[in-house]
């Protein structure tokens, strides 16, 4: 046992204390301060450094660790947020161990917001000072751990993007998994004809991207295969597929098509958009990969045609059944993609009602050669070419009624069928009707001229009614040309409609099978929008392509790749190292023991802990995040939180509320979002009032209801807890919603008991809110002015004894 | 556009069907000529066909079930179109008849062997297109030339200033026999295609019911000097559709035990076989075709 976490070893604590140049000395007296905390007890040591994080300050640290036999490091100077990694590694450079050192906010939650209240500052200082000497006493040293990483890849979804990302996990060297759901990899890119701006034949270069895929020797492609179920955790994900059936054997098909050729039944092709056919046994495209035929047995007749003209390749198997089988992979690629929609529910356009009407995709389908009409665009009323073709923007996006986001490749996807069709057939008018064109990228707006000088009428208005010519099956159009600011009516003998992307239909299904979010537009939700557009809160899974965000393919390719490079920096080595700030239960005090609770399980958005029948949880530190939110909600207490333990907490709210605590606001902001606010409202010098003295948690989840009371029985004048913004917010996914269910209930409860309500607030504020911050505090001033010290105490007095006792019962005074 | 399905009963006929950008698929039923039997909704591979139970009629006769297709269900390879006795169905691709599945060789087309030696006709004979109950017999006359008649003389055939010429539409017609029991001078043979018995217990069934006689569309059935129902052997077609409408099933003993059809080799036959005759008239077939098959074998070993 080191000297560092002998109980029987008093700390001893040494505090630093930074004049940040004049970013704190200018505020705050650092004398003052430095002998301030020589009175606080255990401190052995105190130094006062200019700028602590250069490496003066560091090398001030270690000498002060060597030469005082320190076990505890308070620094006082900035935000945690900003240097607590720094010091971290200056204590453990000195032999201390790392989780040994506590920061005090001086700088942003003190002298760059209460420059002009110095008097006030200097004190709330100090007690920032004790708040952070009275964790420190109680820290204990924690180590990291490793776990082993499994070195192959897994990628959902064989678009463009998955197998970009899949490629290029192959080709660094890790055996891949690519998990297709339909029969053929490709997704809807194989289903375009030309891709703008360049007008290059889609196939022609997706085509040997998809033979790459399958030639590659490191990567396996199951096909026609669902994600049933995935558990484990970073480096260690086991994952259950299941092989659908195709009812042919795939290693005797050799794609030679002579089933299909004496198949007497035929049905509507889905690839094709229903608009042609394709036998019971069939591919769905003729290059498809892997080219190997499946039988549909909804529409089998069980004539065995094509088992007899199989003949002793023996390749139709009308018994398979389907197989189940399990992978172990390092990391998870989720590129599954989008879907189009199909705006049956919108009667204004006339999709589903007036026959001429198509969506953008079916347009794709009738241009290229390889469809179901050979490559021309004919009406489905009489099979004619079109004289008109109106092209509709903005079917079902940007509208606050259905999808309020903008599509982003609808405005050149039309402005591509355009020039096609003006290339098939020259004389065919074509109007385009828009809200805006959106055309940002790499040769975009060049190609937009280029339809404008083929002759494409570009109108901005979008339409209000479509009308159907009963003998002729044309279309009139009634819009407004905003432009011109007059009505205008178009008939044109075909609707081309560019409808919305919206995210793949087994999206929210594969987001609950892998324990990752959907943000509020239904695609899955990124680690942080600007910074981590590719990871997921769950560590090793992570996102390609539109399933993240609608995009074209090139982003989609750059999206995948990146994936790839993200994946890599896990397989490429063989520990990854998870922080040790976990979750662990007390198996003496688990109540799952005695009769069924499993509380936690249910509080956990990651299942790290899992309770078997009668026996106590286990929460697998690998899985646990560390939000604390299964600790909070424990009704036996049976959890603790490392480094964030209920001792050190209440060590806190004892230290923060010895003096005058009528007075103060004791406040628990959480980590990623409200402390990250308060930070940012001091860094933009907006000024507030000082009675806030702040508890930094990981997640607002983590506050239990047992420090709110202990704070009131103490005296607080107001309790506050700052969290990040619901829905979606959450760093820990769910940690704020269960906080508010928390605090809600607690809240009635401490009304009833005659607490004002102003004085027990929950407040959601992201960190990029500091004036918001500021403004609540200032807020919260007002209402204690108006609520005057006298009547604070006089509800103090009332509910002190209730609290008590409920603390008692409980052990915990 | 979206894929369009579409069901609409009009002018006696129901017509449903499927509509793609680039194919139509469609079936009528024509209601005139559907008999109420079972023998479509036995064969249908994906049970698209549902017989809807039709009340009785104002004067109390008993009324066929009425045929319902399920257009979301059907495949359009016209099975049930084949097996029509009475040529009911009619399956169309980009509105021309046909029927896939027989153009795929993947199923038979059943035999009707009607033979009728006209040229000896009586004179002004119209006996079998008067007692066809199906209606799908039309005889008509056509002058004789002097030659003609001169060479029918030497022929030692009947003397007639017109020719008979009788018009048979085969795709309607059920086989039921009639026509070759009536003509008075034996000049028609008829093979039925689908052999079987049919029994009536008369003593089950209800006091003076005779719903089954009501619906027989071959009148193969008849009201005997006690008022009991008897079945006319020669005539019954086995379609069943005096079972369907029999308040007491008890009393109708229907089994159908082979079927002539063209040569075929195929899964969804021997599917069909089985659901419209039974396990047993499957393996019947099913043996002499393999014993065909040896004998075949052992002709060629012979030949070599």
């Amino acid at each position: 046992m080191s000297k560092s976490d002998n109980p029987l070893i008093r700390p001893r604590i040494g505090v630093f204390i930074c004049h940040c140049g004049l970013n704190i000395a200018g505020v705050l007296d650092i004398s003052q301060l430095v002998e301030y905390s020589k009175t606080l007890p255990d401190v052995v040591y105190v130094k006062e450094n200019r700028y602590t994080c250069a490496d003066p300050g560091q090398n001030e640290i270690k000498q002060g660790i060597t030469d005082y036999n320190l076990n505890r490091v308070v620094v006082a100077a900035c935000s945690p947020r900003m240097h607590e990694p720094t010091f971290r590694v200056c204590v453990e450079e000195a032999g201390l161990n790392p989780f040994l050192f506590e920061m005090a906010n001086i700088r942003e939650m003190c002298s760059w917001c209460h420059p002009t209240q110095k008097k006030e500052a200097i004190a709330k200082a100090k007690e920032i000072i004790k708040i952070a000497v009275a964790k420190a006493r109680l820290l204990k040293p924690l180590i990291s751990f490793e776990v082993p990483v499994v070195n192959k890849a897994m990628v959902i979804g064989g678009g463009i993007a998955g197998m970009n990302a899949a490629l290029d996990l192959a080709n660094i060297g890790f055996r891949v998994y690519l998990i297709e759901k339909d029969e053929s990899i490709g997704g809807h890119m194989a289903q375009l004809d030309k891709t703008f701006p360049t007008l290059d034949c889609s196939i022609c270069i997706e085509g040997p991207k998809m033979v790459e895929v399958a030639r590659n020797p490191n990567i396996e492609i199951i096909s026609f295969a669902d994600v049933l179920k995935v558990d484990g955790f970073i480096g260690n994900f086991k994952v259950k597929i299941r092989k659908n059936p195709r009812y042919v054997v795939q290693k005797n098909c050799t794609g030679c098509g002579e089933c299909a050729d004496v198949c007497p039944v035929e049905y509507p092709n889905s690839w094709e958009m229903n608009l042609g056919t394709r036998r019971t046994i069939s591919v769905p495209f003729p290059q498809a990969v892997p080219l190997v035929y499946t039988l549909n047995k909804d529409h089998c007749i069980e004539c065995y045609k094509c088992v007899d003209v199989c003949g002793t390749r023996n390749a139709i198997d009308l018994e398979q059944k389907p197989e189940e089988i399990e992978i172990e992979v390092g990391t998870i690629t989720v590129a599954t993609g989008f879907d189009i929609y199909y705006p049956l529910d919108l009667p204004r356009y006339g999709y589903g009602r007036h026959l001429n009407v198509i969506t953008a995709l079916e347009a794709e389908r009738l241009i290229n050669a390889a469809g179901p009409t050979g490559g021309h665009v004919v009406r489905a009323s009489d099979g004619k070419v079109p004289k008109t073709v109106a092209f509709l923007q903005c079917i079902g996006s940007r509208d606050v009624n259905k999808y309020e986001y903008c599509t982003g490749f609808c405005c050149m996807y039309a402005i591509k069928e355009a020039i096609l069709i003006k290339e098939h057939e020259p004389e065919t008018e074509i109007y385009i009707l828009y809200m805006d064109m959106r055309t940002p990228f790499k040769g975009f707006e060049e190609f937009y001229r280029r339809a404008r000088d083929l002759g494409v009428i570009f109108i901005r208005g979008k339409p209000s009614e479509i009308l159907e010519e009963k003998e002729t099956h044309n279309l009139i159009i009634r819009a407004q040309d905003t432009l011109l600011g007059e009505p205008l009516e178009v008939e044109a003998e075909m609707i081309i409609l560019c409808t919305a992307g919206i995210p793949n239909s087994g999206a929210d299904e594969l987001a609950r099978i892998l324990h990752i979010t959907r943000g509020t537009d239904g695609f899955f939700l990124e680690s942080h929008p600007k910074l981590k557009p590719i990871d997921t809160p769950v560590d090793g899974i992570f996102l390609a392509g539109a399933c993240q965000g609608l995009k074209d393919i090139p982003y989609s390719v750059s999206q995948g790749s990146g994936a790839a490079g993200r994946a890599a920096t896990i397989l490429s080595k063989d520990k990854v190292e998870i922080e040790p700030i976990v979750a662990v239960v007390d198996p003496e005090k688990c109540r799952n023991t005695k009769s069924k609770c499993g509380i936690c399980v249910s509080a956990c958005p990651y299942s790290a802990p899992f309770a078997a029948e009668g026996k106590a949880a286990v929460i697998n530190p690998a899985m646990c995040h560390g939000c604390g939110t299964c600790v909070a909600d424990c009704p036996s207490d049976a959890i603790t939180q490392m480094h964030f333990t209920d001792e050190q907490i209440f060590a806190q709210i004892r230290a923060a509320l010895e003096t005058e605590p009528e007075k103060k606001i004791l406040g628990f902001l959480c980590n990623w979002c409200c402390y990250a606010g308060a930070d940012l409202a001091g860094t933009s010098r907006f000024e507030y009032p000082t009675h806030i003295r702040v508890i930094r948690v990981m997640c607002s989840g983590r506050v239990d209801r047992d420090f709110v009371l202990e704070a009131f029985r103490l005296g607080a004048g107001m309790v506050f807890i700052g969290a990040c913004h619901l829905p979606n917010d959450c760093h820990y996914i769910s940690g704020n919603w269960k906080m508010k269910a928390r605090m809600d209930a607690l809240q009635g409860m401490l009304t009833k008991l005659g607490l004002s309500q102003e004085r027990f607030r929950v407040a959601f504020v992201s960190a990029a809110e500091g004036l918001i911050f500021a403004n609540i505090m200032k807020e919260m001033d007002r209402q204690m002015d108006d609520l005057g010290l006298d009547k604070i105490k006089a509800e103090t007095t009332k509910i002190k004894p209730i609290l008590e006792n409920m603390l008692k019962r409980k052990g915990l005074i | 556009m979206p894929l369009k399905h579409y069901k609409i009963e009009e002018k006696g006929k129901l017509a449903l069907g499927k509509v793609l950008y680039s194919k139509r698929f469609g079936i009528t039923v024509d209601r005139a000529l559907c008999k109420g039997c079972v023998l479509c909704k036995l064969v249908c591979p994906k049970e698209a066909i549902t017989l809807k139970p039709t009340p009785k009629s104002s004067e109390g006769k008993a009324q066929s079930p009425k045929v319902d297709i399920d257009e979301t269900k059907c495949d359009f390879h016209a099975i049930c179109a084949v097996v029509c006795p009475f040529g009911a169905i009619d399956v169309t691709v980009n509105n021309e008849s046909g029927k896939p599945v027989v153009e795929k060789e993947a199923f038979p087309i059943l035999l009707r062997e009607i033979q009728i030696d006209s040229e000896r006709c009586a004179p002004d004979c119209k006996i079998c297109e008067e007692k066809c109950p199906l209606g799908v017999i039309s005889v008509r006359f056509e002058p004789l030339t002097p030659e003609e008649m001169k060479d029918r003389e030497k022929r030692g055939l009947p003397s007639t200033p017109n020719r008979t010429i009788v018009d048979v539409k085969e795709e309607l017609c059920a086989t039921c026999r009639i026509c070759e029991a009536e003509c008075p001078n034996k000049l028609i043979q008829v093979t039925k295609f689908i052999e079987g018995s049919l029994e009536i217990k008369n003593d089950l069934c209800p006091e003076g019911c005779h719903d089954c006689i009501d619906v027989c569309p071959v009148n193969a059935l008849y009201l005997g000097e006690d008022n009991k129902v008897y079945v006319n052997d020669m005539f019954c077609i086995y379609c069943g559709a005096c079972l369907n409408v029999c308040p007491k099933p008890e009393a109708v003993e229907l089994s159908r035990t082979s079927i002539g059809h063209s040569p075929i080799k195929s899964g969804a036959w021997n599917k069909a076989l089985e659901n419209l005759t039974s396990t047993h008239g499957l393996n019947k077939e099913l043996r002499s075709k393999r014993t065909g098959k040896a004998r075949d074998v052992i002709k060629n070993l012979k030949r070599a």
